[in-house]
C-alpha cells in the first residue's frame, strides 16, 4: 500500500540511523544562507579587525589628553566626542575592543581547558571523582557568575591576565556540565567497550575516542559563552574592579561615562552600543551554530 | 572438531557472580542488588563453540562481558589457559586481552564513527606493538581479506558500510590481536536473515582457519543449534542445563529448556510439537525466588522446589541439569 | 511529596553550607590580607600583628572556621571590618531592596514577554513575528546595565520623570515604587526578550499538538483554544526557566544597583569585595546562593503543582 506522501517522508526520517556521534555541524551550508548570520559574521569580522589593527585605524592616540577639548560632543574631528580628559572616545572604544575581545576569547578558552578536563574525566571515570566534581559544580552554580568573578578578581588582583583567569574560573562550572553530558552518552557506546576489550588504557580511550567527539560541538557552544565572558569582563570593569584606567576597556568607559552621564552621554552610549552589538552578533552566531548541531545533542545542551 | 572430554579446558568459569547496585529513591539511598550473573559455572574446550542461550534479561550478555572483565566480577573464578583472569594485574590483563576478544551485537554502535577502518584496526595493533609500524597497513589488509572485505575499504568510515559489512569490520578488529577465544555477544541478532547466514559462515570458516574458540551468546535457538557444539541454557543469572547440542535439542531435561525449545517453529506445521506456554512472569532479578529460581513458572513444581535450590548434576556424561526431577523421569515428555 | 520537600530543604541548607565553606576558605587561601585592608598599607608591623590577633586571623584556619560557623548558626554573621556594624544587620537592611528589585524585574519580564510570545506564535511568520524576533535577538543579549544607563539618561536626566539616585524610604511606598520602575525595567526588558522567545517556541510546539486540533475541530473559538488550551500547557516549561532566571536577575542586580546608586545586596557585596571585608563577603554570598537555590527549589515544586504528570518519589 502506498502511504500518503507526507507520511512516507516521516517514516524514512525515523528509520534513517542518526548517530549522536555525528554531532559536528552537519548543516553548515544552510547556516550561511541565513541573512542574520551573514550580517553577524561581517560585523564580527569588522570588530575583530578594528581591534587587531587598532593603532592603524584609531584616529587618535587613546591616551592623548587635551584639556581644551574636554567632554566635547561628537564633531567631525571627534566622531564620538571626547571624554573628561579630552581623549577621543572613538579611539578609546577601538582600543577597548582589544581588551574585551581578547579577554572574552581567552577566558572562554581557559574555562574550556579546565571544564573539558574536569568534565570529561568526571563523566568518563565516574565514581568518587565524579561525585565530588559535580557536587562542587552544583554549589558553584548557586553563586551568580558575576559574584564569583568579582571574588576571584578581588583575590587575584585586577589586571589583564588575572581577569582572564578570574572570568575563566567563574565560567568553568557551566562548561564542566556541558562537557560531561555528552561523555555520559558516548561512554555507553559499544565501541568504547570494544576499545577496553582490546586492552586500550583510559588515556588512549579518552584522547582518541572521547575528546575528538566531545570537543568539536563544545567549541560551537563556546561561542555562546564568549559573549557571557565579554559581558562579565565589562561588568567587572564597570564596577571598577577590572581593567584599571588609563587602560581603556568598554566596561571602564561605561563607568567613566556614567560619572559624566548628564554632561557627556556619548561616552557611555558609544561604549555601550559597541558592546551590545558585539554581544548580539556573538549570540546570533552561537544560536545558529547550535541549531546546526545534531538535534539529539541540541536538546541536551540547550537544557543546561 | 575434537569434543573429547580429555581436551583441556581453554576457559574455566567457576561460580562467577556479577551484581549491580540499583539505586532507588531520592538521593539514591535505597540500594537493591540486581543479581545479573549469580553463580555461573562452565568449561570451554579448545576449539569448540559453546552456545549460551536465554531470554533477554537473563544475564547472558553480562556474563560474556564479566568473563572478559569488561565488568569487574563480584565473585568466582575465571581461568583462561591456566591464567587467573579475575585476579590478573593490569599488565597480565593486557596480555590476556590479546587472547580474548568480543564481537558486540550492534554493528552501528560498536564502531567509532570518526575512525576509518584502518584507524579502528591499527590503533590496538599499534598499542600492543603487534606489527612494525610500516607493516601495519599490510596487516590491516590481511585482516580485511580474512573477513571477506575488499582491501580498498581501508580508508572508509563506518557510515559508508552496511550492517553486515560493519559486522565484518568488527570481527576483523576482534581478530587483530590474534586471539584464541572470542565472545560473540548476539553477534548476528541485529542483522537480516540472509546476512546472518553469511556472518555465521564467516565465523565458522574463521574458527577452522584460526583454531578459534567461541562463546556464542544468543537468544536465537536455531542459530545456536547450527553453530554450537554444546549449549548452555541460562535462566536468571544461572545455567540450568548444559550439554551437547544434539542431546539438548533431542532430549531436553530441564522444564525451562523444554519450554524454550517448544517455541521453535518447525518447517512442517503439522509436525510442530505441543507448545509449552509458561505461566507467570519472569521474577525481577533484584528479588530472586527462594529455592529453585524457576519454580514460580514451572509446571512440575512441588513443595521441595520452593525450599531447596537443586544442584547442578550430571545426568549423563557431559549433560548437566539443575532440577530436582532430572533423574526421576517425570520431566521427559 | 512531603518527604520530597523535606529532602529538598535539607539539600538547600547543605548547598548554603557548602557555599559558605568554599567562600570562607577561598577568601583565606587566596592572596590578599584583610588586615591591611582595615589599616591601610602603611601601618607599623606591631599594630598589624595586634589587629590580626584581635580579628582572630592569626588562628589556624579550621579554628577560625569553627568559631565562625558556631556563631553563624546562632544568626551572628560577624562584624564588618570596615564599618564595624553587624553583618546580619547590614544584610537585613539591604536584602529587601534587592528582593523587591529582583521580583519586580521577573514580573516585568513575564508581563511583557509572555503576551508578546503568545502573539508572535499565533501570528507565526507574520510581520509581528519578524519584528518580535529582531527585538528579541537585540535585547536578549543586551547587558542590563547598559539598558539601565539608557533609561537613566532618557527618563532620569533628560525627561526627569524618575529619580536618578536611591531607592526611597520604606515609609513612603510611593517613593519606593517610583524609584523601582526604571531599575525593574532595566533588568526586566532583557528577561522579557528571553521569555518571549521561550513562550513563542513552546506555544508553537503546543499549537501543533493533536489536542489543539481537536479543540479547533470541536468548533471552539480561537481565543479559547489559544488561551485555555495552548497557553496553559506552554507555560509549564516557561515556569521551569524562571528559577534559572531569578539567579541571573540577582546577579544583574549587582550592576543595576550601582547604576542607580540604589542600596542593596549588590552594592554591599561589591564594596565588601573591593575592601576585603571578609565577614560581609561571606554573609552576602551565602544569602545570594541561598536565594538562588531556594528559587530553583520552589520552581521545581511549582512544576509539580502545574503539571499533573510530574510525580515525585
Amino acid at each position: 500500500m502506498l502511504l500518503p506522501k507526507r507520511f512516507r517522508k516521516r517514516v524514512t526520517a525515523r528509520i534513517s540511523p542518526i548517530s549522536i556521534d555525528e554531532c559536528i555541524p552537519t548543516r553548515s551550508e544552510s547556516i550561511w544562507q541565513r541573512p542574520d548570520v551573514r550580517i553577524a559574521v561581517i560585523v564580527l569580522v569588522v570588530i575583530t579587525l578594528l581591534a587587531i589593527f587598532a593603532p592603524l585605524v584609531a584616529p587618535y592616540d587613546p591616551d592623548l589628553q587635551n584639556f581644551r577639548n574636554r567632554n566635547k560632543p561628537p564633531t567631525l574631528d571627534h566622531l564620538c566626542g571626547t571624554d573628561y580628559y579630552g581623549r577621543d572616545v572613538l579611539s578609546r572604544v577601538i582600543y577597548g575592543a582589544r581588551v574585551s575581545l581578547a579577554i572574552g576569547f581567552l577566558a572562554t578558552a581557559f574555562a574550556m581547558l579546565i571544564g573539558v578536563t574536569l568534565g570529561v574525566s568526571a563523566g568518563f571515570l565516574g565514581g568518587r571523582l565524579e561525585l565530588v566534581v559535580m557536587r562542587f559544580v552544583d554549589v558553584m552554580m548557586a553563586i551568580p557568575m558575576i559574584i564569583t568573578g568579582l571574588l576571584m578578581v578581588a583575590a587575584l588582583g585586577s589586571g589583564f591576565q588575572t581577569l582572564i583567569v578570574a572570568i575563566g574560573i567563574s565560567m568553568t562550572p557551566r562548561l564542566i556540565r556541558l562537557a560531561r553530558a555528552p561523555v555520559l552518552v558516548i561512554k555507553q557506546r559499544e565501541y568504547i567497550q570494544a576499545a577496553r576489550a582490546l586492552g586500550l588504557p583510559n588515556r588512549i580511550i579518552i584522547f582518541s575516542h572521547i575528546i575528538p567527539q566531545v570537543v568539536p560541538p563544545l567549541i560551537v557552544i563556546a561561542t555562546l559563552q564568549v559573549c557571557h565572558a565579554i559581558v562579565i569582563e565589562a561588568s567587572i570593569s564597570f564596577l571598577g574592579l577590572g581593567i584599571q584606567p588609563p587602560m581603556s576597556s568598554w566596561g571602564g568607559l561605561l563607568k567613566e561615562g556614567l560619572r559624566n552621564l548628564p554632561s557627556a552621554p556619548w561616552i557611555s552610549l558609544t561604549a555601550g552600543v559597541v558592546l551590545t552589538i558585539t554581544v548580539i552578533v556573538l549570540n546570533i552566531l552561537g544560536d545558529a551554530l547550535r541549531d546546526s548541531l545534531d538535534p539529539r545533542l541540541r536538546g541536551r545542551i540547550r537544557a543546561q | 572438531m575434537n569434543l573429547d572430554k580429555q581436551v583441556p579446558a581453554l576457559l574455566r568459569v567457576e561460580n562467577l557472580q556479577k551484581y549491580f547496585q540499583v539505586r532507588k529513591g531520592w538521593l539514591g539511598r535505597k540500594i537493591q542488588t540486581l543479581k545479573a550473573v549469580d553463580g555461573l559455572t562452565f568449561d570451554l574446550r579448545r576449539g569448540e563453540t559453546l552456545g549460551l542461550v536465554g531470554e533477554s534479561g537473563c544475564g547472558k550478555t553480562t556474563a560474556g562481558k564479566t568473563i572478559l572483565r569488561l565488568y569487574e566480577p563480584d565473585g568466582g573464578r575465571v581461568v583462561f589457559d591456566g591464567h587467573d583472569v579475575v585476579g590478573a594485574s593490569e599488565k597480565q590483563m593486557l596480555a590476556l586481552r590479546r587472547q580474548m576478544q568480543i564481537v558486540f551485537q550492534d554493528p552501528y554502535d560498536s564502531l567509532n564513527p570518526r575512525k576509518t577502518v584502518e584507524q579502528a584496526l591499527g590503533e590496538p595493533m599499534a598499542y600492543h606493538r603487534i606489527v612494525e609500524r610500516r607493516r601495519a597497513r599490510e596487516r590491516v589488509a590481511e585482516l580485511l581479506s580474512l573477513v571477506g572485505l575488499p582491501v580498498a575499504c581501508m580508508n572508509r568510515y563506518p557510515h559508508e558500510f552496511s550492517g553486515g559489512q560493519r559486522q565484518r569490520i568488527v570481527i576483523a578488529r576482534a581478530l587483530c590481536l590474534g586471539p584464541q577465544f572470542i565472545v560473540c555477544d548476539e553477534a548476528v541478532s541485529s542483522l537480516d536473515v540472509s546476512i546472518q547466514a553469511q556472518i555465521i559462515n564467516l565465523l565458522q570458516d574463521l574458527q577452522t582457519q584460526l583454531a578459534l574458540t567461541f562463546l556464542f551468546i544468543s537468544h536465537d535457538l536455531r542459530i545456536v543449534k547450527h553453530i554450537s557444539d554444546r549449549v548452555a541454557i541460562m535462566y536468571l543469572g544461572k545455567i540450568v542445563e548444559l550439554g551437547r547440542t544434539e542431546e539438548i535439542y533431542a532430549h531436553p531435561l530441564h522444564p525451562y529448556t523444554q519450554a524454550l525449545l517448544s517455541a521453535i517453529p518447525v518447517a512442517d506445521p503439522s509436525n510442530q510439537p505441543e507448545r509449552i506456554i509458561l505461566s507467570g512472569d519472569v521474577p525481577t532479578p533484584t528479588r530472586l525466588p527462594k529455592g529453585c529460581r524457576f519454580h514460580t513458572r514451572c509446571w512440575l513444581k512441588e513443595e521441595i522446589c520452593a525450599r531447596v535450590e537443586p544442584g547442578f548434576d550430571a545426568v549423563s556424561d557431559d549433560h548437566y541439569v539443575m532440577c530436582h526431577f532430572s533423574r526421576s523421569g517425570k520431566v521427559t515428555r | 511529596m512531603t518527604k520530597y520537600i523535606l529532602l529538598r530543604v535539607v539539600y538547600l541548607f547543605l548547598t548554603a553550607f557548602a557555599v559558605l565553606t568554599i567562600v570562607f576558605f577561598a577568601l583565606r587561601v587566596l592572596p590578599g590580607d584583610p588586615v591591611y585592608a582595615v589599616l591601610g598599607g602603611e601601618a607599623p608591623p606591631e599594630i598589624v600583628e595586634q589587629t590580626r590577633h584581635e580579628l582572630g586571623f592569626d588562628r589556624p584556619l579550621y579554628e577560625q572556621f569553627a568559631i565562625y560557623l558556631s556563631s553563624f548558626i546562632q544568626g551572628d554573621l560577624g562584624v564588618s571590618l570596615q564599618s564595624k556594624r553587624p553583618v546580619a544587620e547590614m544584610i537585613a537592611m539591604m536584602l529587601p531592596h534587592t528582593v523587591l528589585l529582583a521580583l519586580a524585574a521577573i514580573a516585568t519580564g513575564l508581563i511583557i514577554g509572555v503576551p508578546l510570545g503568545v502573539m508572535a506564535a499565533v501570528k507565526r511568520n507574520g510581520w509581528f513575528d519578524s519584528l518580535s524576533r529582531i527585538i528579541g535577538v537585540s535585547f536578549i543579549a543586551t547587558p542590563p546595565f547598559f539598558v539601565a544607563i539608557i533609561l537613566l539618561l532618557v527618563f532620569g536626566f533628560w525627561i526627569g520623570a524618575f529619580p536618578i539616585v536611591g531607592a526611597g524610604e520604606w515609609n513612603q511606598p510611593w517613593d519606593i515604587l517610583h524609584a523601582l520602575i526604571l531599575p525593574a525595567l532595566a533588568l526586566g526588558i532583557p528577561k522579557a526578550a528571553h521569555m518571549m522567545r521561550f513562550t513563542r517556541s513552546y506555544m508553537l510546539e503546543v499549537l501543533n499538538e493533536d489536542y489543539i486540533r481537536t479543540a479547533r475541530a470541536k468548533g471552539l473559538r480561537e481565543r479559547v483554544v489559544v488561551f485555555t488550551h495552548a497557553l496553559k500547557n506552554a507555560l509549564i516549561p516557561v515556569v521551569t526557566i524562571l528559577g534559572n532566571q531569578l539567579g541571573q536577575v540577582i546577579g544583574g542586580a549587582v550592576l543595576i544597583e550601582t547604576v542607580f546608586t540604589r542600596p542593596g545586596m549588590g552594592r554591599l557585596v561589591v564594596e565588601a569585595i573591593s575592601g576585603r571585608d571578609f565577614p560581609v563577603v561571606q554573609g552576602t554570598i551565602v544569602v545570594f546562593s541561598f536565594f538562588v537555590a531556594t528559587s530553583n527549589m520552589l520552581v521545581d515544586l511549582a512544576y509539580g503543582l502545574i503539571d499533573p504528570r510530574v510525580r515525585y518519589r
